[in-house]
């Protein structure tokens, strides 16, 4: 088996390790590249979420190198991210490829490394562990703070964005270089425990005032972790988001609504194949020097 | 005080501006034709002064910063606020609209709260009033004044600078007087930037209205009547942020040695630019070379910054 798995930001190659481990050959990108998104977007529906179709440029360039299988992620949740293996299996099979595509839930990722590293339970069980340990390690040093960065700006958003250096034009090292301390308020290991929504229990209480459906991706953590940055005083928050995402797209105004009522400079990013580094980086080093400014003046105030 | 000399490099124009103890002493403003060659010819135009200090914002600023040597680099928000602040001390609301994008920025006692910029597309911008107005044979600088006039102004949608122009046209056929659709589509622009950037914000007064487009009248009135109170446009409304930026190198200067290279050798100095890849890893980076009289000056472009210069 030569597995064709897309990139997941930091945690790529841990994964790609991880996995050829089990004994599987894997094939994996070393960067997005602007053609393998140009290649999905060319193969996706106009107004398809943004990570469908790099994910789907991603699989289209493993499966010319050979890949035999392709794995994808399904939420089971309401989102369209529970679509998309299905869609790109369609239009990988019109395309004319022949592969099997693995979908990963949740719920069956113990079960699906068993199956591929013919490992019994124990084993699965170390294994995994050990992983988790070194995610851990690699959020770790990758979110740190240090003392001589200024500011602490929170990243609130849909994860695949936020996560992706590739896509998001490596927004965490900008902000970091720019002498900001960057907090992620979704990391995978959140994502898997269970502990998305960083605000204690009236934050989410207030949150629910405000969202009472479930929206599936993250919107809701997104509203409950702008009031949670906003209680802990943060100097801004960022919301991501890649072009015609649902949740995010839903939850704007409520995020707006929040930012302005605990008072936390707010700005939006909006990612997509058009996207242009310029644009983003003025706007980000905008952000960043009007934060600043603002904290001069208050400790001059103050002192 | 020395002289400080201030250069906004926007998309459509390049403006230059010297100044001493904080006030203009002299301004230029181009037509982008190529940086190069603008700079030069902006360089040319501006009075002989001793030059202590140069500053440069907008979308252009590290190139030029390499072609001409800077002191002070900083966004053309930033430098905006700051020149109108002095000029309006009790500013609230600042609105701009440049050539290819816009600007909201709202000021909360006397620091930038916050701000928005066009973010997905460049419609209702300066652009859309030249082109549409260069198809129905009006002059850039008339439109306001032809605008003014009109009794019924058509109603257009100004989402689309193309699709309002389609519009526009079809009004022509129907036999429309132009000062009507000219006036129409100013709506349409005012009603676009509105929706896009001051979306669920409140701009309170004072509001200052500035950017080259301010110039124009029949803006300023259809901001009047959406807003429904007074806009102020600074007399040197296109010139903002080159004033800005060079009141912020006046300040962060300190008595500091300018890095400016001199108008005489900027001017004389022959540069040539080369685009090339970088073949290190699969980003193939866009590398960008600028060479002075055959010698490297600077390289950007690479993202792991390796081979920047």
């Amino acid at each position: 088996m030569r597995l064709g798995l897309p990139r997941f930001g930091i945690y790529s190659n841990l994964l790609k390790r991880f996995i050829e481990g089990l004994g599987i050959e894997v094939i994996m990108p070393a960067k997005i590249t602007r053609e393998m998104i140009n290649l999905g977007a060319a193969n996706s529906a106009d107004m398809i979420c943004f990570p469908a179709k790099y994910t789907l440029g991603q699989e289209i360039w493993a499966l010319e190198r050979g890949a035999t299988d392709l794995v994808m992620f399904s939420s089971c949740g309401i989102c369209r991210l529970k679509h998309y293996h299905q869609i790109q299996e369609l239009t990988l099979r019109d395309l004319g490829y022949q592969f099997t595509m693995n979908v990963v839930t949740k719920k069956n990722i113990p079960s699906t490394i068993r199956k591929w590293g013919h490992l019994s339970h124990f084993e699965a069980y170390r294994r995994m562990k050990r992983v988790y340990t070194e995610i851990k390690e690699v959020e770790a040093r990758t979110y740190r703070f240090l003392p001589e960065r200024p500011l602490k700006i929170g990243i609130v958003g849909e994860i695949g964005t936020a996560l992706e250096p590739d896509i998001n034009f490596d927004i965490v090292r900008k902000l970091q270089r720019l002498g900001a301390n960057v907090d992620m308020s979704i990391t995978i290991t959140d994502y898997l425990n269970e502990s998305t929504e960083k605000g204690s229990k009236e934050d989410i209480k207030e949150a629910k005032s405000l969202l009472s459906q479930e929206l599936g991706g993250h919107g809701f953590q997104s509203i409950v972790n702008t009031i949670f940055y906003g209680k802990q005083g943060f100097d801004g928050v960022l919301h991501v988001m890649p072009l015609s995402c649902s949740p995010e797209a839903t939850v704007e105004t409520i995020v707006d609504y929040v930012a302005g009522k605990y008072q936390i400079p707010l700005y939006r990013f909006c990612f997509d194949e058009s996207s242009f580094e310029v644009g983003f980086t003025t706007r980000l080093e905008t952000f960043i020097s009007m934060l600043k400014r603002k904290k001069d003046k208050k400790q001059c105030q103050q002192s | 005080m020395p002289t400080i000399l201030g250069v906004d490099c926007g998309s459509v124009s390049i403006k230059f501006a010297l100044i001493r103890d904080g006030y203009i002493q002299a301004r230029v403003y181009l037509r982008n034709t190529g940086l190069i060659p603008t700079i030069k010819e902006g360089l040319k135009q501006l009075p002989k002064a001793d030059i202590k200090g140069v500053g440069i914002t907008g979308s252009g600023k590290e190139f030029v910063a390499s072609l001409m040597g800077a002191d002070y680099l900083d966004s053309e928000i930033i430098a905006h606020v700051t020149a109108t602040q002095k000029e309006y001390p009790s500013v609230a609301t600042i609105l701009d609209i440049g050539g290819e994008d816009s600007k909201l920025m709202l000021i909360k006692d006397g620091i930038l709260s916050g701000f928005q910029m066009n973010k997905d597309c460049g419609g209702g911008t300066g652009s859309m009033i030249e082109t549409i107005a260069t198809r129905l044979g009006v002059k850039i600088e008339d439109v306001g004044s032809v605008a003014l006039e009109s009794q019924g102004p058509a109603n257009l949608a100004g989402k689309c600078g193309i699709f309002c122009q389609s519009a526009a046209v079809s009004e022509l056929s129907k036999g429309r007087p132009v000062k009507d659709i000219l006036m129409g589509v100013c709506r349409a622009l005012v009603g676009n930037y509105l929706g896009v950037l001051a979306k669920g914000k409140k701009l309170l007064p004072p509001v200052v209205f500035q950017g080259a487009t301010a110039l124009n009248s029949a803006l300023v009135k259809c901001f009047e009547d959406s807003l429904g109170s007074p806009i102020l446009v600074p007399e040197d409304c296109s010139y903002m942020g080159a004033i800005g930026i060079a009141l912020l190198t006046e300040e962060s200067m300190n008595g500091r040695a300018t890095k400016f290279r001199g108008v005489k050798e900027v001017v004389s100095a022959d540069y040539r630019t080369e685009i090339g890849y970088c073949d290190d890893c699969p980003n193939h980076c866009e590398l960008l070379s600028l060479y002075c009289d055959g010698e490297l000056l600077a390289r950007s472009g690479s993202r792991c910054e390796k081979k920047n210069l």
